[in-house]
């Protein structure tokens, strides 16, 4: 009865309900930023696993991560000339526009912002995962005992390799997207192929280039931080787990979304 | 005794939220020691050595292990008291993306040991505890309950530590390789000199290895001394335990 009772004085007060919300996200950038520095802090000690450690993690975040990368980039750039053109109207100058559009677009949001949440889905997670069955199974804490920082043998790895790779897969996701648009603008909207990519590489700026990579970069860094961190601080049992991972992806996406706001906000 | 005790656990109190572990325990481990901790199932004694390696700082009271502060806002010095400290999990925690030599060598490779010479050493341990050189190179996951719990012994004994934790050093071995693991027990105190704190529920083992045998009760040490005053306490909650008797002051908790 007295359970009901307090339910419903949570349901009647939407201030209250914020309130713990903003005080929860306050503490959780607190928590977050103290991980950063114990990560931060740990990085000059050498172990002799870590470094392979950070090749293996760099070939899994980074190459393995390839053929999806490619897949969304080649459809998002087919995608984006379709879109262009009908947004042209079909007219005269979709010759010259198209491909200017598909790369701005590319360059400057999608390519970053779409490798950034197929990283968060598919390395945030197994990231997540792994930690988090590290910590319920007590591997960390024997690592600990084993005279082992756990912040540079298995954190620092993955938020390198994460921070390292998403530039590389974007430049990846960047050009194949390019492809895609071009493929759909000349074989299906009959536009013609070198005003195309004339029109690519006059319409982009080393501006353009720069904010992608920019973007990349702090998407990969925040994936990597959010998915180490929830791993690592995952609850009991599989279920503790099941909910790291979940709240990987989730804040991953949500905080890359966000920061991408702010990030064109001031290049623009 | 004049050295400093090993380990000097301070009135530790430790709860979950509501759960109340710790209620002020006492206790202290002169060095070279064996010292048992018996309790009953839940009773805070895995909980207890999570206190006393740092990876859990209790709410109030101190512990000093080595003459050192353990807690994991300092990780240098931690890391140096870890260096000192062999600790046996109660589920053994073994990598398991790792193979059981390279679980076992763990430190050794970290500290740059070539890996032959590694090997040579983690496969001596292994033997130590009773394993063949065939499970060296198969991964944890292939392995029995009771063959992980040995290769987690083998870890926590290979940096030759001066303090060897175990959390149920027998539980789940079949008699022979738990009389195996008690002289294993007794051999490293003697040729280490090391300190050694063992939790176990198995009276004969606690027998045999103890020094000294300490009863957890309701977060603390009800009793505390050298094993031939435990067998003969007239306690009776001491006795109820050791009898194995389902009647007595002892309810089941929770
Ligand atoms: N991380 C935790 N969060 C909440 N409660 C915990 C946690 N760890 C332990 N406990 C509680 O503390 C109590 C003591 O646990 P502990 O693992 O120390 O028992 P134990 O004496 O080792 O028992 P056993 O002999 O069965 O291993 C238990 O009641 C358990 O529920
Ligand atoms: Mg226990």
């Amino acid at each position: 009865m007295s359970q009901l009772f307090a339910r419903n004085v949570t349901l009647f007060s939407p201030v209250q309900k914020i309130g713990a919300a903003v005080l929860w996200l306050i503490a959780e950038i607190g928590r977050l930023a103290l991980f950063t520095a114990k990560v931060g802090r740990s990085m000059g000690l050498n172990y002799r696993g870590a470094s392979g450690s950070l090749s293996s993690q760099m070939l899994f975040v980074g190459v393995g991560s390839v053929p999806i990368v490619l897949l969304t980039a080649l459809f998002t750039g087919g995608v984006l000339a379709l879109q262009s053109y009908h947004g042209l109207s079909g007219g005269p100058l979709a010759n010259t526009q198209v491909g200017r559009l598909v790369a701005l677009s590319m360059l400057r949001e999608l390519g970053p912002v779409l490798a950034g949440l197929m990283l968060a889905s598919r390395v945030g997670a197994a990231i997540a995962a792994e930690l988090g069955t590290m910590r319920v199974t007590e591997q960390i804490d024997a690592l600990v005992t084993l005279a082992t920082n756990p912040y540079r043998y298995l954190v620092l790895p993955r938020i390198l390799a994460c921070l390292f790779m998403l530039p590389m897969l974007v430049i990846l996701a960047n050009t194949v997207g390019i492809f895609g648009g071009w493929m759909v603008a000349v074989h299906s909207l009959g536009l013609d192929g070198s005003l195309f990519m004339s029109a690519v590489f006059s319409g982009i700026t080393n501006e353009d280039l720069i904010m992608g990579l920019v973007k990349a970069a702090t998407f990969g860094l925040m994936v990597g931080l959010m998915a180490t961190y929830h791993g690592f601080h995952a609850g009991n049992g599989a279920a503790g787990v099941g909910t790291a991972t979940t709240r990987a992806v989730v804040y991953s996406a949500v905080a890359i979304l966000i920061t991408d706001y702010f990030i064109t906000a001031v290049f623009v | 005794m004049a050295q400093a005790p090993a380990i000097l656990l301070d009135n530790l109190h430790l709860a979950f939220g509501s759960k109340v572990v710790l209620r002020g325990a006492n206790l202290q481990v002169a060095t070279g020691q064996t010292q048992v901790i018996l309790g009953g199932s839940g009773s805070g004694k895995s909980v207890l050595l999570r206190c006393v390696l740092g990876l859990l700082q209790p709410d109030q009271g101190q512990v000093t292990v080595l003459g050192h502060r353990p807690t994991l806002q300092q990780p240098t010095e931690h890391a140096a008291l870890m260096a000192k400290c062999g600790m046996l999990f109660q589920n053994s925690a073994l990598f398991d993306s790792m193979t059981v030599w390279e679980n076992v060598a763990f430190t050794l490779i970290q500290q740059r040991t070539t890996l032959a010479a590694a090997k040579k050493i983690a496969l001596e341990k292994l033997g130590m505890v009773g394993l063949a050189a065939r499970v060296a190179d198969i991964y944890p996951a292939e392995l029995s309950g009771g063959m992980k719990k040995r290769v987690a012994l083998a870890r926590a004994i290979c940096g030759n530590p001066s303090l060897v934790l175990y959390d149920e050093p027998t539980t789940g071995l079949d008699p022979i390789t738990a009389d195996v693991i008690n002289d294993l027990i007794l051999k490293l105190q003697k040729e280490l000199r090391c300190t050694s704190v063992v939790i176990t529920h198995d009276m004969h083992s606690a027998f045999k290895v103890a020094d000294r045998i300490a009863f957890l009760y309701e977060g603390r040490f009800l009793t505390e001394g050298p094993v031939a005053t435990f067998k003969n306490s007239s306690n009776p909650y001491v006795r109820q335990f050791v009898e194995g008797r389902a009647d007595g002051p002892i309810a089941l908790q929770n």
